[in-house]
């Protein structure tokens, strides 16, 4: 065991935000305008991890002149009607405020010749201000510190801490030399994400399920976990950021045949569709023998095409050196799995204030259950910032709030001992597996076309006993160093994840959005309108079930399906 | 072996260690350059090379991907 991790930090803050992606960084700007101190804890480096760094940067922004019933019919019904309306009007009023804020920063906003907004197509939207991805989160980590927050980058959070219903702050190690942090906190917030299990698409390698894993332990439910299989599309050779917008923008899928096959499979949205149908279409036409399928930009307007060129130039670049020229040629394409990321699952919210199940403990961005904004969407698009900046800064304002009110209390030492003990554990192991295998196990389970695109019965029954066994197996890896036992970390946390995965889609005895069974490829609006909720209880996982409150979406106009 | 640093530019900083996400790469000492520890970790981000004030760093792919 290197000699670092001997040692103890203890740190005391007011709040306590986890993972430093957009909506991390949100919640502690907000929480830093109420509290006075403020720690931001990321496993990577703030401003160059997370999915937010390596987005195309397109926030939906709703303004007053826009028609929100409109607005709130097309996401409900693309949806599933698993949205909760009231929430989808908060998002829409607050980010409305929010972007006129970070334009207030002077955030490197796209804008016309009069300095006004612009606002793109995307995934499902007219109505998209964009913001250079890559430069982000660079710019909100200079927000961050700016405003006085502590940001401590290196620090995995393993464990959460509790005194008595409440948690009470986390510990953790750094990933590079291995020493091990106390942090005692007024409030915390989780924002480190969804799960991605190290699938193939760009910059998502880190995003290991560690909120849902943090959430469980320490007692607070998750919900509509099923919806964990995101894909987004690429070239099969290396992921390509920027679809939503691509998709359209001229952007075309055609098959082996020439066909624009994506008509068939969504008349309304065609080529612009979700990406649960596009991957569904792209893994049919493939089964049907009318594969390969291709992607091109041939019919990208020009102006388009300057923009594309200066909002993603690494992208761009590397296009140019494999010799693939969007614009003149179609390339070969494929579905490419993000997971749950950006899609309805999360921790369950009790309230518009983001606060979990949970005294003391907030989720926001992906680690929040983003179902009840967009229901049963996958890749939605540009609301996902959206959903990151409006629950960041709901989060940390409350989170400041509670903090102030109930103060920092003691863990005891007896539990910060144990969780110690079970951070280092596979350091002091001297034999084990290299997490590194156990995660392909875990892969193997969850990204394939027959687990994700298309699910049945007998084969989630079959992923799921192979879970139970990973974890079991994950409890026993050896870490040769600080390096590994954040990937040992992981892996109890991916294998955790996706036991959640399983028990709730063997739940969902339907077909609804991203989640689509063979066994059950019907809508079933009598039995399941109906959120999935599961928390940890004495016999293990217990799953539970909570009817949409369908009533609310009659003050909108929306009449939802009958039941 | 990505990404690699043209030894002739780089001038030790230590940038590319601190922006890494994946923690692939190490700068143990001022005077030594960068070594790429993980090199089978990189998922070719492009964050050590986007802010390398030198231009030292660039990548080589693998066949599989080019």
């Amino acid at each position: 065991m290197p000699a670092d991790a001997l040692r103890n930090e203890v740190i005391e803050v007011d709040v306590l935000v986890i993972g430093g992606g957009l909506a991390g960084c949100w919640a502690a700007l907000r929480a830093k305008d109420l509290a006075g101190r403020v720690l931001l804890v990321e496993k990577a480096r703030v401003g160059s991890s997370g999915a937010s760094t390596f987005c195309a940067g397109d926030i939906l922004w709703w303004t007053p002149q826009d028609d929100l019933e409109a607005w709130l019919q097309h996401y409900a019904e693309r949806g599933g009607f698993l949205l909760d309306p009231e929430w989808f009007e908060l998002l829409c009023r607050n980010i409305y405020e929010r972007v006129l804020e970070m334009d207030s920063w002077g955030a490197p906003f796209e804008k016309d010749e009069h300095g006004d907004l612009v606002r793109k197509q995307g995934r499902g939207t007219d109505a998209a201000v964009v913001f250079p991805g890559y430069q982000l989160m660079k710019f909100m980590r200079r927000k961050v510190l700016e405003r006085g927050a502590r940001v401590m980058d290196r620090i995995c959070v393993t464990r959460l801490l509790k005194e008595g219903d409440g948690v009470v702050g986390a510990v953790g190690f750094n990933t590079i030399n291995g020493r091990f942090c106390t942090i005692k906190a007024g409030a915390t917030v989780i924002a480190s994400g969804g799960c991605c299990w190290k699938g193939n698409y760009y910059g998502l390698d880190m995003i290991c399920g560690e909120s849902f894993a943090l959430a469980y332990e320490a007692g607070a439910a998750l919900s509509n976990m099923e919806y964990s299989n995101t894909f987004n599309s690429s070239t099969p050779r290396f992921d390509i950021y920027g679809m939503s917008r691509f998709q359209r923008l001229g952007g075309k899928f055609t098959n082996a045949g020439g066909e624009r096959f994506m008509e068939k499979y969504d008349p309304e949205m065609k080529d612009g569709a979700y990406t649960h149908t596009l991957a569904m279409a792209m893994y049919r036409e493939m089964k049907a023998g009318r594969g390969p399928v291709y992607f091109d930009l041939i019919e990208m307007p020009e102006k388009d095409r300057a923009l594309s060129l200066k909002l993603l130039p690494m992208l761009f670049k590397l296009l140019e050196r494999s010799g693939l020229d969007l614009f003149k040629e179609r390339a070969e394409w494929m579905p490419s799995f993000v997971g749950a990321m950006g899609s309805a699952k999360g921790i369950k919210l009790t309230d518009t204030d983001c606060s979990s199940t949970v005294p003391g403990l907030y989720a926001a961005g992906d680690a929040a259950c983003q179902g009840l904004v967009i229901g049963a969407i996958m890749g939605p698009g540009a609301i996902n910032l959206t959903w990151a900046i409006v629950t960041g800064f709901l989060a940390g304002e409350a989170a400041a709030r509670f903090a102030q009110e109930r103060g920092v209390l003691e863990p005891g030492t007896a539990q910060i001992q144990q969780a110690r003990e079970y951070t280092l554990r596979p350091l002091n192991r001297k034999k084990g597996a290299s997490p590194d295998d156990l995660y392909y196990e875990l892969q193997k389970i969850v990204i394939p076309g027959e687990h994700s695109i298309i699910r049945q019965g007998e084969r989630m029954q079959q992923a799921l006993a192979r879970a139970l066994e990973i974890q079991d197996e994950a409890g026993r890896l050896r870490a040769q160093d600080p390096h590994y036992l954040v990937k040992c970390h992981e892996t109890v946390a991916s294998a955790l994840t996706t036991e959640m995965v399983y028990r709730s889609g063997l739940l969902r005895t339907e077909s609804r959005g991203g989640h689509f069974r063979e066994d059950y490829p019907e809508t079933d609006n009598k039995n399941w309108l109906k959120w999935i909720t599961l928390e940890k209880s004495v016999g293990g996982m217990a799953l539970s079930t909570q009817a949409v409150p369908l009533h609310k979406y009659q003050k909108y106009g929306i009449t939802p399906p009958s039941t | 072996m990505p990404p690699r640093v043209d030894a002739t530019k780089c001038t030790g900083c230590g940038i590319c260690d601190l922006v890494c996400p994946g923690d692939v790469i190490h700068q143990l000492d001022k005077e030594l350059h960068p070594l790429v520890r993980y090199p089978e970790e990189c998922w070719y981000c492009g964050s050590c090379r986007a802010d390398c004030p030198e231009e030292a760093i660039s990548y080589v792919f693998p066949a599989v991907i080019i």
